[in-house]
């Protein structure tokens, strides 16, 4: 190929190039603006339902055109002369009204691309329902008819739904940076009419590739992956799912599944998952993070405590997957536990506590929701009593307050209620919020780092923003549940006061999972291979398909393991393969390359000894085949070939009409002119000795 | 030459012998006498030359027609056109103009059969569900 | 709707040689042959030079705008010449093929003419190196887009098929010529065809500006159109009796039994 590229120089000499090339540029490169930052809008689909985005086969092809205002919608809509269009938002006017009107443009808009700003919008914006997971909790008119579908309490006002609507065009993302300056540039150079008067051509123009594969519904995109017998046969959606996360304060037999004799478990449930408009950008810092990094610094302050006083119960740290999508992950685990797939059972399974969303405190106010449906039995009611009375008393002394919403009140959107929907199972939910979510951009791409008010003083490395303490509120409120679990568990009163969260491992945590996972901490934590997953900027929680580990569940896998494990002095090859002595069924061990001691290179890595490991966390209506199964999720994700996008400029209809008239016009008169000239050949040429000559 | 009926085998190689002289006969300078036998050659070759086409025609019927297929008779049709209505009235012709119209025929009928076919599965594969899916062969992506 | 703009480019291009194709070379199996064997001369002296360019871009400072500049007007220059020198080795081995042909046949005249085979030749010459001139350019002019975002013209399509077009054309015209020189040993006029090439060729260094690169092409082309048509046996006596359509009498007259 090297030879080829080399003919293609010469080739390009003679291709008449401009520049008189300082390399081999191809005429591609004069024509494309190839756009490096493309994250768009999938298609997801469930047992109903298609939801997301979708270019043509061949990309999406539209005059580009700025939208500035929301009157300006009648340029693209109605009177623009040049549809269709592509549509650049600025996120002002990403609005439900403005993607509705453009989704019902008649074919005039060919897709959208949104610029995301670089501060948050003041007013709030969730691309989200108002009422999430509203068909797969525990509040179905049979549950309790006048709970079901958020009458009560609609816990996400903002949502307008956006993420749950059908588009048949690309919707992409744009970083406010070059490339959107480029693309603005090269609208105000050609697109932008003066004075009421149309552009002139060439006109800019983007195109955008995201075209998918799965259609209709689950069921119809299953049964098309199973469809073999086709010249090429081609997998068209694959389930959302991943791994939950989980670990005991004590180690539980793995190889033995279903019911645990004299075990009692206190489970503590944070979610992992959090999702966006686009599949690509995930933040969820209030969603997902604000929750889990509470429950894992409980974790790591129960570690001595467990360890030197056991409590008589078992806490069992989990951390569920793709809740965001029907509960993925808690219903499976449920399922398991039904089943006797899962380490203990539900038999074994004493209470839940629940850590929601608790990064945004107003007056440092925690709220305890519990289900007043179960409560109405007698012996259930207690145990939710102890154990908000667990929680209160854990509470004092700290700089958090407790509070029970009124009592009538249901559950928000949690995982607990894929336990209740099991059976009357005591337990709590703590959020920060008492009806209303107080997150104003819940599963959106705004759920960020800014929105927990995680920000650091100007000009510090990330290694010093690293180290920096930017929070404490978190803190408290993981010393809070750290010392409510440990009562729970049956713990003694007079540890209480030696378990305390650390705000050193908080704000490590905070900073890693929101603003940049490589960072010389984690890469510490992890194993060497899994180093090339740490990126400058925060992870994406959005749960992906079941094929992969996404990158924050082993994230959270190897913090949980670092901060609740124990270092123990065997080979690597031993720790790699799990083997100790005789208690290899009960732990898992994980060998993490450790840091660099100061005067060396080679960094030293040691085995972890923990109980931290992985459950599946797909739905079970995949491994039943229930693909319109109103129970479990049934949500899929479309594959696709490939997303990307470019500019260029597009010749008027006159030009390329131009250019085929005075090609067959040539070519027509060539024809004659051949014709006419090969018949007189004979008199033309006719001087020469030769009888015949070049032209016959 | 007299016209006595020749077996099929001496026909096969009497067409044979044709073709050679056919080749031949450009090549070769000519006289009044030649020319004269040459004429009288040529109008055996003919009807050699139409009987071989005949059956040729028969064979393609049998091999294929049986089979339903309906681009056979496209072939048919469009190959031994000319022979049965273009050309000049000899004996077999009617035979083949029989053969030519059934195919005709036949080939419209397909046509029609295949046209309604293509046209309603095409219309009501995404509105029968599994059952379009697994008389497709190919399932175009992202399209219901 | 821009396969509009790639059917008119490709007859722009190769209208004229595909015209000349068929009406002159398609129905005589040895032009044909020889059409083919002249476009695999143009390809091998392609090959080489691009191997020499290869080598000289690896080994030149790739900083250097100057060197590179340098280097591009060098490449331009060395394939031109190994061009030229490729059509005079194909006329050497025309001319050892032709007295094997004239071996071969039983006739006593060559079955085709050095003049025929000089037209042939050149033309296919020309369609090969017109091919690789516009082929890529073709495929991009299929695509949404037109040249323009980083500020070229957007008449790059147009003028390059334009071109195109002039570069088949003279390679046809420097066949005839060329071919016609070697043979009455006229080195000047083999010079001129060799100049003119490095003229043509370098006239595209003008190129954002294509008028200045096309315009002195296509007087190029008339003048070497004008050279060739002379050089063919024709003459302005025999376009005038062309045009004024004596030919019948003229024929008449010139009748020879083919």
């Amino acid at each position: 190929t090297r030879i080829f590229q080399s003919v293609n120089c010469v080739k390009l000499l003679y291709a008449f190039l401009s520049f008189a090339g300082v390399s081999c540029n191809s005429v591609e490169k004069k024509i494309y603006v190839h756009l490096n930052y493309t994250v768009s809008c999938v298609r997801l689909l469930n047992a109903t339902h298609q939801i997301g985005c979708q270019s043509s086969l061949s990309g999406n092809v539209g005059v580009l055109h700025v939208l500035e205002s929301e009157e300006n919608l009648d340029w693209v809509l109605h009177s623009g002369p040049n549809p269709p269009y592509m549509v650049i938002l600025e996120s002002p006017l990403f609005t439900r009204s403005v993607m509705m009107k453009l989704k019902n443009g008649s074919g005039r808009v060919a897709g959208v691309a949104v610029v995301a700003p670089n501060t948050n919008p003041a007013e709030g914006f969730s691309p989200h329902t108002t009422c999430p997971n509203e068909n797969t909790g525990v509040y179905s008119e049979t549950y309790e008819p006048t709970m079901a579908n958020c009458n009560m309490t609609v816990w996400n006002p903002l949502g307008n739904g956006l993420s749950y609507e059908e588009f048949d065009f690309p919707i992409f993302s744009l970083k406010d940076d070059n490339d959107t300056q480029v693309i603005r540039q090269c609208y105000l150079d050609h697109n932008r009419a003066g004075n009421g008067s149309t552009p002139q051509y060439p006109l800019c123009a983007m195109q955008l590739y995201s075209h998918m594969s799965a259609v209709t519904d689950t069921a119809t995109c299953m049964r098309r992956n199973a469809i073999n017998f086709s010249l090429n046969p081609e997998m068209v959606c694959d389930p959302l799912g991943d791994q939950n996360v989980w670990a005991s304060t004590r180690p539980l037999n793995n190889t033995a599944k279903g019911h645990k004799m004299w075990e009692s478990v206190v489970i503590a449930a944070a979610r992992l998952d959090s999702r966006s408009f686009f599949f690509d950008i995930a933040p969820g810092a209030q969603s997902g993070v604000s929750g889990f990094v509470t429950l894992l610094a409980a974790a790591h302050a129960l570690r001595n405590a467990t360890q030197e006083a056991q409590p008589n119960r078992t806490i069992l740290y989990t951390f569920f997957q793709g809740e965001t999508f029907d509960y993925i992950g808690s219903s499976r685990m449920v399922y398991d536990m039904e089943n006797k797939q899962f380490v203990v059972d539900l038999d074994n399974v004493h209470s839940v506590l629940e850590i929601g969303q608790v990064g945004l405190r107003a007056d440092s106010k925690l709220w305890l929701h519990t289900d007043p449906v179960s409560r109405r039995n007698e012996s259930v009611n207690k145990e939710v009593e102890d154990l908000i009375g667990n929680l209160r008393s854990a509470a004092t002394g700290l700089n958090v307050t407790v509070d029970v919403p009124g009592f009538s009140q249901p559950l928000p959107p949690s995982s607990f209620q894929r336990f209740l929907r099991a059976r009357p199972i005591p337990g709590v939910v703590l959020e920060d919020h008492q009806s209303a979510y107080t997150n104003k951009f819940y599963e959106s791409m705004y759920d960020n780092a800014e929105n927990l008010n995680v920000s650091y003083p100007p000009n510090l490395t990330p290694e010093e923003q690293l180290e920096y303490i930017t929070d404490t509120a978190v803190t408290e409120v993981a010393t809070m549940v750290a010392r409510a679990l440990y009562r729970q568990a049956g713990g003694e009163e007079s540890q209480l006061s030696s378990i305390k969260a650390d705000p050193q491992i908080v704000t490590k945590m905070l900073y890693s999972f929101l603003v940049r996972s490589n960072n010389s901490w984690f890469q510490q934590l992890v194993p060497s291979d899994f180093t090339s997953y740490l990126a400058n900027r925060p992870p994406n929680f959005y749960v992906g398909v079941v094929q992969q580990s996404s990158e924050p569940t082993l994230l959270v896998q190897y913090l949980l393991a670092n901060l609740t494990g124990s270092t123990i002095n065997i080979t690597q090859d031993n720790c790699k393969n799990q083997r100790e002595d005789e208690s290899d069924k009960m732990y898992n061990y994980m060998w993490v390359q450790g840091a660099a001691p100061p005067n060396s290179t080679e960094r030293e890595g040691y085995c972890v000894r923990s109980t931290a490991r992985l459950s599946k966390a797909l739905s079970p209506a995949f491994d039943l085949e229930q693909y319109t199964s109103k129970n479990f999720s049934t949500w899929t994700e479309s594959r696709w070939k490939f997303i990307k996008g470019r500019i260029f400029l597009v010749a008027s209809h006159e030009l390329e009409m131009l250019t085929l008239g005075v090609g067959v016009g040539v070519l027509l008169s060539s024809l004659l002119v051949t014709y006419i000239i090969s018949s007189k050949a004979d008199i033309l040429f006719s001087s020469g000795r030769e009888p015949t000559n070049a032209t016959y | 030459m007299s016209h006595i009926p020749d077996s099929r085998w001496r026909k096969a190689v009497k067409f044979s012998v044709c073709l050679t002289w056919k080749q031949q006969r450009g090549e070769t300078k000519k006289n009044a006498i030649q020319k004269n036998k040459e004429e009288e050659v040529l109008s055996d070759c003919q009807h050699l030359v139409i009987w071989r086409r005949f059956s040729d025609f028969l064979a393609l019927e049998i091999s294929g027609g049986f089979a339903f297929l309906p681009f056979l008779w496209l072939v048919n049709v469009v190959w031994f056109f000319r022979e049965a209505f273009v050309k000049p009235a000899y004996t077999e012709q009617l035979q083949i103009k029989t053969y030519v119209k059934r195919s005709a025929l036949g080939l419209l009928l397909w046509v029609a059969v295949l046209t309604t076919w293509i046209t309603i599965f095409q219309h009501f594969r995404a509105e029968w569900g599994e059952v379009g899916d697994y008389l497709s062969f190919t399932i175009p992506l992202g399209i219901p | 709707m821009t396969a509009s703009v790639f059917f008119g480019c490709t007859f722009i291009a190769f209208g004229p040689a595909i015209a000349l194709f068929l009406f002159t070379i398609a129905r005589e199996p040895l032009r044909v042959i020889f059409l083919i064997a002249g476009a695999f001369f143009w390809l091998v002296s392609l090959l080489l030079s691009s191997l020499v360019w290869f080598i000289s871009v690896q080994i030149s400072n790739k900083e250097s705008a100057v060197q590179q500049k340098g280097l591009l007007i060098f490449g331009v220059v060395l394939s031109v010449l190994l061009q030229e020198t490729f059509r005079f080795a194909y006329y050497k081995l025309l001319k050892k093929a032709n007295e094997g042909l004239l071996a071969l046949s039983q006739e006593e005249t060559m079955p085709i003419s050095i003049r025929q085979l000089a037209y042939v030749s050149g033309l296919g010459f020309g369609f090969m190196s017109g091919a690789f001139s516009v082929v890529n350019i073709l495929a991009d002019s299929v695509g949404p887009g037109t040249v323009g975002i980083h500020g070229d013209s957007q008449h790059y399509f147009l003028s390059s098929a334009f071109m195109t077009m002039a570069i088949i054309l003279l390679h046809m015209f420097w066949g005839v010529v060329f071919f016609d020189a070697c043979e009455k040993q006229r080195w000047w006029a083999v010079a001129a065809v060799i100049i003119s090439h490095l003229v043509v060729s370098c006239l595209t260094f003008q190129n954002p500006e294509y008028v200045t690169s096309l315009v002195p092409t296509y007087v190029i082309l008339f003048l070497m159109g004008i050279w060739a048509f002379y050089t063919a046996g024709g003459s302005f006596r025999n376009l005038k009796l062309c045009l004024t359509c004596k030919d019948k009498d003229f024929l008449l007259a010139n009748h020879r039994p083919r």
